[in-house]
């Protein structure tokens, strides 16, 4: 911990729950899509698909590889295996953090599905991203590596 | 002061905190335990309502009609919502920044003689240390020379490579101290403290060679705990040579596994750091919140070892007598009520309310007007408001005889050091006013006043302050991590030391700048501080605080 | 340019969609509701009421807050005072003895040189530095202090802890982590053990100063390694020993133990609190002892408060290390730094070291050995002194052949320790905590020997010791 001395041992399990996180989150992926719909080259459904997998990808990205923290912590090392989800609330399941990262990617998948008029394909790519994103949260797969991807 | 300003006042608080005489529900919105626990600006006028512990003596909870300060929310302000966006806005500039720079220019440092060995670092954990903290490491382990008093000399600093190494430019700046701990004003170059230390250091030397259990054992050692304990009011009393090793290395010999400890949210590194390698279940509460506190040791009596079922051995209760990240002073009646009620052994860790709290100063036990044997364990330092160095528990002769008996401290660390030990022998007398003056009351006095006027003025102009009415260290909250480094760079420009605190010692949207006042302060001091603090707020438009002023309010000096 | 979106041909879709698609969707929908609606708490297994609860609550009693009533007879309950100074002589209210028994070697407790250094900090800087040292509690005097042990240890940079004790307890889990393992030395002092426990990895033992039994376990380490490499390039692996060991006055085999640690890859962690000022031609301890260069060790650390003269610790090493510390070593940030006198006469101590090295190492090494050779030969058969003969760390202590319990030689040397006091030296039995000790080593009296002792001094030590010996034996028929 740089300095100070208070307070817990892994500021990582609980900075999601800060006042405004989730609106940056939200404000952020706005943005993102707003960005993209501005692109003259991009039709709504694409800007949809592509705004739902770029989310999904940085999300499994920052959520499910990321391990560790980037400080040194007082916990001797207990945190490095996890990955940013997992270490969320300190392992609980079902917390309200954990619930509403689980509901966000749900929800833009169905707006997704709706502005993309329900197309096979848009819906296939979609739905991939979906369940690369949904199925890590799960807590049945709470410290599974798969494949041994990951574990050390 | 007009007597219809105070009169407003008391109407203001009454509307408020309607004196129902019930512990208010807890608010079930999301918690922010960095937040204040009450209306600063409304209770400064008037001196803070202290239950009377006599009262309370031997009664259940539900008969008394209590008020419980801290508990009842008084609701304070917490940072806006812009600022906290703005907070989590920066920090993903620096993130995305951080991670492009590293794609195209990885960090260099490379060990040398070491090829083929397992990394002794993971890179990824300095990745914060690199791209945030690195850029405003200037504000941090600055340097002085001479006494760390109301004045102090910074060593101006510079850097050629970014802030990787710093160098001394040899330009000294006269600063006013408003970030060392010296509530009391004793860190002092002349005086009885001084004169004293220096005959010690002549007629002792300058340390202890031993451990106590050995041959380290001087007189002056004996002296001290005898006065300590009689500072604190208890049978007798230990000290050590470091406050943070008192934590850490004594919390082992008081529990072990099989014992449950409630620790607040908020407690120091030592406290953790002594929890752990005692192998105890720690329950974590939040913050001076009692409610929660009761909550969690009523469902953990009753439920027993969460995997056994067996009952628990003892349950502690840890907590501090003032939280120097939040400025909150602990509700020391309530938990003498919670600890009596489910039998539990209540450790208070006074080690910035020492000396600083209190009408005789003897610290949150004298705050709250309560008995000191219904702590059973008293820990404190002397580094505070003693300005020497070392630590000391307090209780019953049996506890601390059995602390003599099984202490690490005692049988392998060197004793503490004669001039140190007759510092606090030396200033502890004063305090207590066995110099024949009133040298001590005088200084107490001063702080109080220093707090009260600070305080009045501060929350007047519209800043943020958190924590408790009579603490002596006060957070400012209400800035992203950027302009707090800019407002503690500029303060020092303008000869105010200051000390700025950010994630991940605190929340992430609790970045605070800490002011830690001094009985030394003179007004003119202050008005400087205040002044400086003034321009640079409306500069960095950080004055939240919805219980503005008048902005040409006269409040007493 | 794509087509213009519109919101009815969605809606249209919608019904048109297949029926995969919908039921997919259908069910993310329930489940959406459900993650933001459902009740946050788990339901209890069992719900007591609340007269089950009171009476529960009511049953409970805790244990004593103390174990046991604590034994009015216990050494630590009786401690001697020293009256006046803890010098060359010391008084413990009987007249003056001579002291063996504080750790000052090099005698700097009565050098005035310090006492000067430390006076005139004291009226520049005050007592207290009233702060850690990331908040103002950083002084000029600790900076030169960190680049002169840096210098003197030739090390790149140095941290300077306010307690020896931390120093090791603080050194250690900076770097050990849990899933690393570490190797020490099974008499390491107390304070290396604590911050091995600190810092959660797997612990092994080797046997004392015994290379051959270390080789076997990092055999077996490597064995281990070769089953899982990806886990073993995970798996930090260090080695940490004591210069010279305070509980049995042994100095280490660190030739052996740096081929061992090129071999196998280890980093090594070498405490040099009781080394420093007595090993080595310039007193830099076990490495300048064996002439073995500082890229061999990954950090030196020590307590400033045996030959130190001082208070407070040291870790010194490349930056790349030791730096790391000035962020995660928890008694360097979250502690109050070293008030600056003693710092300031921690520095004039490596000063005057410097320049006399070479005259009061060799001093002190041959009185050492004076009184090593002395003892081995005038102590009764059943006790044995121990340590290396140039170490100013003596243990004497029972043979493991004499037959007696723990509480017997305790009890036998508390006694020895009185009677050797009767005849004018003072000595201590060595301070144990015998159940928090990993390898509690044999109850001893430690002698320590300083450089101001002369041959008569010497003398009068070694009969004093083993008459008191003697007399023991013969009174408890032991």
């Amino acid at each position: 911990m740089l300095l100070g001395g208070h307070g817990e041992v892994n500021p990582n399990s609980s900075w999601h729950s800060s006042r405004g996180a989730i609106l940056s989150y939200l404000t952020g992926v706005a943005v993102l899509h707003v960005l993209l719909l501005s692109i003259p080259i991009f039709s709504v459904p694409i800007a949809w698909t592509l705004t739902n997998c770029i989310h999904n990808m940085a999300s499994f990205l920052f959520l499910h590889l990321m391990k560790g923290t980037p400080w040194h912590l007082q916990d001797q090392g207990q945190a490095r295996q996890l990955t940013a989800w997992e270490q969320i609330d300190y392992g609980r399941q079902w917390t309200s953090t954990r619930r509403l990262l689980t509901a966000v990617p749900v929800i833009m998948f169905l707006l997704a599905c709706f502005y993309t008029k329900y197309q096979f394909n848009h819906f296939v790519v979609n739905a991939t991203t979906l369940l690369f994103v949904l199925v890590p949260k799960l807590p049945q797969f709470h410290l599974v590596r798969l494949f041994g991807i990951n574990k050390y | 002061m007009k007597a219809e300003d105070i009169i407003n006042r008391i109407n203001l608080i009454e509307k408020k905190a309607p004196l129902n005489g019930c512990l208010l529900p807890h608010n079930k919105t999301k918690f922010t335990p960095s937040g204040p626990k009450h209306n600063s600006t409304s209770n400064s006028f008037i001196s803070s309502v202290k239950p009377d512990c006599s009262k309370l003596k031997g009664l259940e909870v539900s008969s008394v009609p209590y008020v419980d300060k801290h508990a009842e929310e008084l609701r304070g302000e917490d940072i806006p919502l812009h600022v906290a966006f703005f907070t989590f806005l920066s920090y993903g500039v620096l993130l995305l920044v951080g991670y492009i720079k590293e794609f195209f220019s990885p960090p260099s440092s490379k060990e040398r003689h070491r090829e083929d060995y397992v990394p002794l670092f993971v890179g990824f954990e300095s990745f914060y240390f690199r791209n945030v903290y690195r850029p405003i490491s200037d504000c941090f382990c600055r340097p002085i020379c001479g006494v760390p008093g109301e004045r102090m000399t910074v060593l101006e600093r510079t850097s050629h490579n970014n802030n990787w190494d710093h160098v001394l430019t040899g330009r000294k700046i006269d600063s006013i101290n408003v970030g060392s701990y010296n509530y009391l004003g004793f860190a002092e170059k002349t005086g009885p403290c001084h004169d004293a230390a220096a005959r010690a250091i002549s007629s002792l030397g300058v340390a202890v060679a031993s451990a106590r259990t050995e041959m380290g054992t001087l007189e002056i050692h004996h002296e001290l705990e005898a006065l300590t304990a009689e500072f604190v009011g208890t049978e007798d009393a230990i000290t050590f040579g470091m406050g943070f090793a008192t934590n850490a290395l004594n919390l082992p010999s008081l529990m072990g596994p099989g014992c449950l400890v409630l620790s607040d949210e908020c407690n120091h590194a030592s406290l953790i750091l002594g929890l752990r390698l005692s192998g105890a279940t720690v329950k974590v509460f939040r913050h001076n919140d009692c409610n929660d506190l009761e909550r969690r040791i009523r469902r953990a009596i009753i439920d027993g070892h969460p995997r056994t079922r067996r009952p628990w051995k003892k349950v502690f209760i840890i907590v501090e007598g003032i939280y120097s990240m939040e400025g909150s002073i602990c509700n020391l009646p309530r938990l003498i009520e919670i600890k009596k009620k489910y039998k539990a052994y209540l450790y208070v860790d006074e080690a910035h309310s020492i000396g600083a709290l209190g009408p005789r100063g003897r610290g949150v036990v004298d705050y709250h007007n309560c008995d000191p044997k219904d702590v059973d364990i008293l820990m404190g330092t002397f580094t505070k408001s003693f300005a020497a160095a070392g630590g000391y528990i307090a209780g019953s002769k049996a506890l601390i005889q059995h602390l003599r008996m099984s202490s690490d401290a005692q049988h392998y660390a060197s004793a503490m050091a004669p001039a140190v030990a007759q510092q606090i022998i030396t200033s502890m007398s004063i305090i207590m006013g066995k110099d024949g003056t009133d040298e001590g009351q005088r200084r107490l006095r001063a702080l109080k006043r220093n707090i009260a006027y600070f305080r009045k003025h501060m929350e007047n102009r519209g800043f943020l302050l958190f924590g408790d009415p009579d603490s002596p260290v006060m957070p400012l909250l209400g800035l992203p991590k950027g302009p707090l480094s800019f407002l503690v760079r500029e303060l020092s420009n303008r000869g105010v030391a200051s000390v700025g605190v950010g994630f991940p010692a605190t929340k992430i949207t609790g970045a605070r700048m800490r002011f830690c006042l001094s009985a030394g302060h003179d007004k003119q001091s202050l008005d400087e501080v205040l002044k400086h603090l003034n321009e640079l707020g409306d500069v960095l438009c950080c004055k939240y605080n919805k219980h503005k002023g008048r902005a040409d309010l006269q409040i007493e000096w | 340019m794509p087509k213009m979106w519109n919101v009815y041909e969605s809606f249209q879709a919608l019904l048109e969609a297949g029926p995969y698609h919908l039921a997919f969707e259908g069910f993310l929908l329930v489940w959406v509701i459900w993650l933001l609606v459902a009740a946050k708490s788990r339901p209890r297994p069992i719900k007591l009421t609340k007269k089950e609860e009171e009476q529960l609550l009511a049953e409970w009693t805790p244990e004593p807050l103390l174990s046991s009533a604590p034994d009015p007879e216990h050494p630590a309950l009786n401690t001697r005072t020293v009256k006046g100074k803890l010098g060359h002589y010391v008084d413990l209210g009987s007249g003056p003895l001579l002291n063996l028994a504080s750790h000052d070697y090099l005698r700097f407790s009565e050098h005035e040189g310090i006492e000067t250094a430390a006076l005139e900090c004291l009226h520049q800087y005050g007592v207290g530095s009233c702060g850690p040292r990331g908040f103002y509690g950083t002084t000029e005097v600790h900076l030169a202090l960190e680049q002169r042990l840096a210098e003197f240890f030739q090390c790149e940079s140095c941290v300077l802890y306010s307690y020896g004790f931390s120093t090791m307890a603080s050194a250690i889990p900076a770097y050990a982590k849990s899933g690393d393992v570490i190797f020490a030395d099974e008499a390491v002092s107390f304070c290396i053990q604590r911050g091995l426990q600190a810092s959660r990895s797997r612990i092994v033992y080797f046997r004392h100063n015994d290379s051959g039994h270390l080789q076997q376990l990092l055999e077996q380490q490597a064995i281990i390694d070769s089953k899982n490499p990806k886990k073993a390039n995970a798996t930090r692996r260090f080695l940490v020993v004591e210069g010279l060991y305070m509980n049995t006055g042994n100095i280490c085999r660190l030739p052996e133990l740096v081929e061992l640690r090129h071999k196998y890859k280890l980093r090594l962690f070498i405490d040099e609190s009781c080394a420093f000022g007595t090993l080595g031609p310039h007193g830099r301890g076990a490495l300048d002892h064996f002439n073995i260069p500082m890229s061999e060790v990954d950090l030196i650390m020590g307590s400033l408060e045996y030959g130190g003269g001082s208070t407070g610790g040291f870790a010194a090493g490349t930056s790349f290390v030791v730096e790391h510390q000035r962020l995660n070593g928890l008694g360097y940030v979250f502690s109050a730094s070293l008030p600056p006198l003693l710092a300031a006469a921690a520095k004039q101590m490596l000063e005057i070291l410097e320049a006399e090295a070479k005259d009061l190492v060799p001093t002190l090494q041959h009185r050492a050995s004076q009184l090593h050779s002395g003892l081995a030969v005038a102590l009764p058969a059943k006790m044995c002194v121990s340590g290396s003969v140039i170490s100013p760390i003596k243990h004497v202590a029972f043979k493991p052949s004499s037959g007696l319990t723990v509480k017997q030689q305790e009890s036998a040397l508390h006694r020895i320790v009185q009677e050797v006091e009767q005849r004018g030296v003072a000595v201590v039995v060595a301070s144990l905590l015998r159940s928090k000790e990993v390898c509690p080593p044999p109850p001893s009296i430690r002698l320590v020997v300083n450089v101001r002792l002369t041959d008569a001094e010497i003398t009068t030590a070694i009969t004093a010791v083993a008459d008191a010996c003697a007399a023991v034996i013969e009174a408890e028929a032991l």
